[in-house]
């Protein structure tokens, strides 16, 4: 089989997937009006700073329901996906959903860049944020769809949340002491390497991070992460069989 | 059309420690009906999906030397949140069919099968699981398949589809296509199968034309008499 009709059909089947799934269009609703909500109840800045930080998980909310459902439910036991159709359609679900996810974060971001612009109120110096969020999100594909071989659709963004809360708990109560990660993250410089693995493993979990003008020469070890992450997927799938259980 | 469309050749799938397919050969002719008979556990469905890709082969070798192969599982399961007619339009896309074609064929094809072309508008989870057989069909057919395997053609069909589903498979034996059927409804393939293929605890132990002789008045007998008789294989 032809690759290209492959890759027509798996851009196809993606799309229609989030077209017709209701969290994706909230989440895509919530964002933007959360974002000018900030703008006028506090200032442009903030608003664009929020926007930076927050885009990542928008890929996030996307890569719900990438592999599990699909195959223990038998639904790539289809005449579609013969010959290891299957197995392209859902690394080729990767790409498809990054490409969404930076078409919908361009789509948001041009209009609130340029509006700074003509104000001056932003500058070339957000590209940077901008370059590295989507780098975030991408990152965030790559292990949303990781954990979707193990969790049920929808779960595997869950736990991922869930994980985040509790690194920000962990991160509050290390507030109280002077000198403790906190201040050590606020300042964006760790004098140890002990300090420096535990920013790692810290922004691994929540690679929103990176988009901190201090801290963005970290984002080569979320490419890094991402990468692996791929690779992980990479190999799972190309070993993957259709089982229901 | 002649010639063999597929080739299996020392297939075996084991699973946590049980064969499942223990090196299973045979092969299948165009233009011939084949009949996959076995008990229930035999490996027939295991074969087929380590034929069609679905399941890795522990060791052996399958030559697929069709075009374009149709296949119908035993209980048909769809996306969600897609619509009969999408799901063709990918079809018929990954086909290169184009696009001038594809309403016409999709019409012709919903007539022959009875499906209410109303329906490809809906989602197909949504369908009686009749019509998600009959769609399913419809699928495979759309591309005119020169290999076509269906796992328990007949389930979920009323008998007026059944019949059609019979007629069908007759005339894409006569147009020269391989047809490979799984079924425990030996009533309905002996009426129009050309081949049989016998599976036993993972093991092909019978492979026959109809036209060989033999002392079985039916296919019915003929199976009962293999599985029932001390396993050897073939």
């Amino acid at each position: 089989m032809p690759d290209r009709p492959r890759r027509q059909v798996t851009f196809r089947l993606t799309l229609l997937r989030l077209r017709r799934s209701p969290a994706a269009w909230a989440a895509a609703a919530a964002f933007p009006g959360f974002i000018l909500f900030l703008w006028i109840k506090e200032s442009y800045g903030t608003a664009l700073r929020s926007f930076l930080f927050l885009l990542p998980h928008t890929f996030l909310f996307l890569s719900q329901d990438m592999v599990g459902d699909e195959v223990r439910e038998g639904r790539l036991e289809n005449v579609l996906f013969l010959e290891n159709g299957f197995k392209c359609y859902l690394f080729g679900k990767n790409a498809v959903l990054v490409l969404t996810g930076a078409v919908y974060g361009l789509g948001l971001f041009i209009p609130l860049w340029v509006i700074g612009l003509v104000t001056h109120r932003s500058g070339w110096g957000d590209l940077p944020g901008l370059i590295t969020a989507l780098l975030a999100g991408v990152y965030y594909v790559m292990l949303g769809g990781l954990l979707s071989h193990y969790l049920k659709g929808g779960s595997n963004v869950l736990v991922l949340i869930v994980a985040q809360a509790a690194v920000f708990i962990g991160l509050l109560f290390s507030a109280t002491q002077k000198g403790g990660f906190l201040d050590l993250f606020t300042s964006g410089h760790f004098p140890d390497f002990a300090a420096k693995l535990e920013f790692l493993a810290f922004a691994a979990v929540i690679p929103n991070v990176i988009v901190a003008g201090r801290l963005q020469s970290y984002a080569l070890w979320i490419a890094g992460l991402s990468a692996l992450v791929l690779f992980i997927q990479w190999m799972k799938i190309r070993r993957l069989e259709l089982k229901r259980p | 059309m002649s010639g063999t469309a597929l080739v299996v050749h020392g297939l075996s799938k084991s699973f946590a420690g049980v064969m499942a397919v223990k090196d299973a050969d045979f092969s299948l002719e165009r233009g011939r009906i084949t009949a996959f008979l076995g008990e229930n556990g035999a490996g027939k469905t295991t074969t087929i999906k380590m034929v069609l890709g679905f399941l890795r082969r522990d060791s052996g070798e399958v030559k697929l030397r069709a075009r374009t192969v149709g296949y119908v599982p035993e209980q048909p399961a769809f996306f969600s949140w897609i619509k009969g007619g999408e799901l063709l339009d990918c079809m018929l896309r990954l086909h290169g069919v184009p696009l001038a074609h594809r309403r016409e064929r999709i019409a012709t094809w919903c007539e022959k099968l009875s499906l209410d072309p109303g329906l490809l508008e809906r989602r197909v989870p949504s369908y009686s699981q009749g019509n998600r057989k009959k769609f399913s069909y419809l699928q495979s057919l759309l591309v005119s398949p020169d290999l076509f395997i269906v796992d328990e053609p007949f389930t979920a069909l009323d008998p007026t589809s059944i019949m059609a589903a019979r007629r069908l498979f007759c005339e894409l034996a006569e147009g020269g296509a391989a047809v490979f059927m799984s079924t425990h409804l030996i009533s309905e393939v002996e009426k129009i199968y050309d081949d049989v293929i016998i599976i036993r605890g993972g093991a092909v132990i019978l492979r026959k034309r109809r036209e060989d002789p033999g002392p079985w008045p039916d296919l019915e007998t003929l199976f009962l008499s293999s599985v029932r008789s001390p396993f050897r294989g073939v």
